[in-house]
């Protein structure tokens, strides 16, 4: 741990004793530290295996046994009811068996199968740890959004972006710390799967629309209303004012770290533009992604990685554009024909870069889908093609940041239904992640309401055979 | 106690005290953490307060009480109080929650204090500031046409509420400069605006 402890309330003398001979490092202390400046990089408990999070979300809950759990007894059993002791309850009525009408393959040294779905991430079998037996609270949206991302399926808590944020704070001070990308709008639950709750509000995710052009306005109040001219002179004479109203005012951070924000701000108005701008990137490398949205957001993933942001979360699209309840051939091929190359090429791209070891990739929804078809009701009224909710077992994998790679871990039944064998439940997963990042969850805590609150709350077990 | 319990009597009685009518300008040496409250500790405003000194200084504030809540953060703004605003409480506006606004979801005895660039950006360029600073540009053109010196003592009184120094009426002219631009009238407005000064009470 370096001089800066993880807990951002410990008191300023304390760190000016730990400064020891430092007089120039203690000069700067309340610019950097305390209330000066919550998001400051904190050292975690113990030595981390990674160092950020990209979060690949596909809301809407992909179906496992289409993607990354081949469940070869639905072909057998397909169009018949399953064993009574297999049939379980989702949010809507399904029938009979329905087999997966996508073929899978293996890959790799690892002989991972992954379905025709994600040839491109297929291509980096051995890089992923792939989560068969997960497992979630109840078959609902709403809810089971809250839990992967907040902890808890009801009460409102932080989101994990945000406790991650506050525990390490972040690397560059000209860009948001915790970043959330999710085209032409928001998704089910909105800003709520970003919220900081009552952390401070610093640590809430920033919103950013990828579908947008990059002159336009990325985060809040970024495009500078002045010319820079009128702008920087306006800076100087604030900053004299300050600087003499201080001056009468002795000792007080507050002030200078207000000082000091106006020259970040400025700052993050150019950098912060640049590290949106894909269009730095060249041609080679824009090519991999490709050319649509989520090639676009997938590039602007590691461009704000490479700067130091610490966590990234990537939304497939507004609303739950995963949510195939009706006619799943044709709606999942299509899905993920949006993100398989650009998932691809930021595997790849983080590893040319080096910089795969240390970033942690998660993939998955917030549930998988149902190995039965869901019966006509609603929207899919009349037909018989597609799958439920299924928060009873599903896949999630993760890729980097020190997760065992080419490595399966636990299983559902043999029809996909139940995880069964090392079921991971969502703050396990919350548990498990922390630990990777250099945190005891159990100790990565923060003071509200009378008590110590965290991630995973009561819950969550480090489950060590996911880590290399 | 003595007064039935009543919380608006005791509020009275502490600001009212010696003690809480202290300023905060001098930090006593005996007593560097202010235990002993000799003196107020510093306070700065919230974006509530902040907001509204705004459109006071610029004679903006509608100070109309009850009605309907009153968006904040769009385009005509409203010029009502903040305590009218409307907070949507699915959806937190980014703007109250780079200021630390208390999440409405649930309980929070007290707002944390963060000073983040997220809130020295909105100060620079949302056009809520923005446009309070050309509404005071255009007041103190307009109450002294081409006199540098006391366009700059206006914009003082009226965003600081006191005159400014010899040595800042000089740095406020030599903003402004010669040709006494409206653009440079703006640009020392929300300067002001925006400064330490206004933003911390003694």
């Amino acid at each position: 741990m370096g001089p800066f402890s993880h807990n951002p309330n410990l008191p300023r003398r304390h760190f000016l004793a730990s400064c020891g001979m430092g007089m120039g490092l203690s000069a700067l202390a309340p610019l950097l530290h305390g209330r000066g400046n919550p998001m400051f990089p904190k050292g975690p408990h113990f030595a981390p295996k990674a160092k950020r999070v990209i979060h690949l979300f596909m809301n809407g809950g992909p179906s496992h046994v289409d993607t990354f759990d081949p469940k070869p007894e639905l072909a057998k059993w397909h169009g018949k009811i399953l064993p009574d002791e297999h049939r379980l309850s989702t949010e809507r009525k399904t029938g009979a068996a329905y087999k997966s009408p996508f073929a899978f393959k293996k890959y790799g040294q690892s002989g991972l199968p992954v379905s025709d779905l994600f040839p491109h991430v297929a291509k980096h079998a051995d890089d992923l740890c792939v989560i068969r037996s997960m497992r979630a609270d109840v078959p609902n949206h709403e809810p089971s959004l809250m839990l992967m991302n907040c902890g808890d399926g009801r009460l409102v808590r932080p989101s994990m972006g945000s406790w991650i944020t506050y525990g390490l704070g972040t690397e560059n001070q000209n860009l948001p710390g915790f970043v959330v990308l999710c085209p032409n709008g928001y998704p089910i639950t909105e800003t709520q799967n970003w919220r900081s709750a009552f952390l401070p509000g610093i640590y809430q995710g920033t919103y950013v629309n990828p579908a947008k052009k990059a002159e336009e306005a990325i985060i809040p109040n970024l495009n500078p209303a002045r010319s820079s001219a009128r702008q920087s002179k306006q800076l100087q004479l604030l900053q004299k004012l300050n600087r003499a109203h201080q001056n009468s005012r002795e000792g007080d951070d507050q002030l200078d770290s207000r000082i000091r924000s106006f020259e970040l701000a400025y700052r993050m108005q150019m950098e912060a533009s640049d590290a949106f701008d894909i269009t730095k990137e060249s041609t080679r490398v824009r090519e991999a992604y490709g050319s649509g949205v989520h090639g676009k957001q997938c590039l602007m993933a590691r461009r704000l990685v490479e700067r130091g942001v610490r966590f990234v979360q990537l939304w497939h699209g507004k609303d739950q554009p995963w949510d195939s309840h009706d006619q799943i051939e044709k709606n999942h091929r299509r899905l993920a024909g949006e993100c398989d190359q650009a998932i691809g090429a930021l595997l790849q791209d983080l590893k040319d870069r080096g910089m795969l070891e240390e970033t942690l990739v998660l993939w998955g929804g917030e549930f998988g889908r149902t190995p039965t078809v869901e019966l006509p009701s609603g929207s899919n009224a009349g037909t018989t093609s597609g799958r439920d909710h299924n928060h009873h077992g599903f896949t999630m994998w993760m890729a980097g940041g020190g997760v065992k790679p080419g490595y399966v871990h636990g299983a559902t039944d043999p029809f996909g239904f139940k995880a069964v064998e090392d079921p991971v439940h969502v703050h396990d997963l919350h548990a498990t992640m922390l630990q990777l990042l250099g945190f005891d969850h159990e100790q990565l805590t923060y003071r509200y309401a009378g008590r110590d609150f965290r991630l995973t709350d009561v819950h969550g077990k480090v489950v060590t055979p996911l880590i290399a | 106690m003595e007064n039935g319990w009543s919380i608006k009597k005791l509020i009275r009685t502490i600001v009212l005290s010696k003690t809480y009518r202290q300023e905060s300008r001098k930090l006593p040496t005996k007593d560097p953490d202010n235990l002993y409250l000799s003196s107020m500790n510093r306070k700065r405003l919230n974006f509530e307060a902040m907001r509204d000194g705004m459109l006071q200084a610029s004679g903006e504030l509608d100070l109309t009480m009850r009605g309907p809540s009153q968006k904040l953060h769009s385009k005509p703004y409203s010029k009502r109080r903040a305590v009218y605003g409307y907070v949507d409480r699915q959806n937190i506006s980014p703007t109250l929650n780079s200021f630390d606004f208390a999440n409405p979801n649930i309980h929070a005895p007290q707002r944390v204090e963060t000073t983040v660039p997220q809130q020295a950006l909105f100060a620079f360029n949302h056009p809520f500031v923005i446009e309070r600073s050309a509404t005071l540009a255009k007041k103190a053109f307009e109450s002294n046409t081409g006199n540098p010196s006391s366009q700059v003592e206006f914009l003082y009184s009226q965003i600081l509420s006191r005159k400014p120094s010899k040595e800042e009426s000089k740095l406020g002219a030599e903003f402004l400069g010669s040709d006494a631009k409206l653009a440079n009238l703006e640009d020392l407005a929300q300067t002001l605006l925006v400064s330490n000064e206004f933003f911390f009470t003694d």
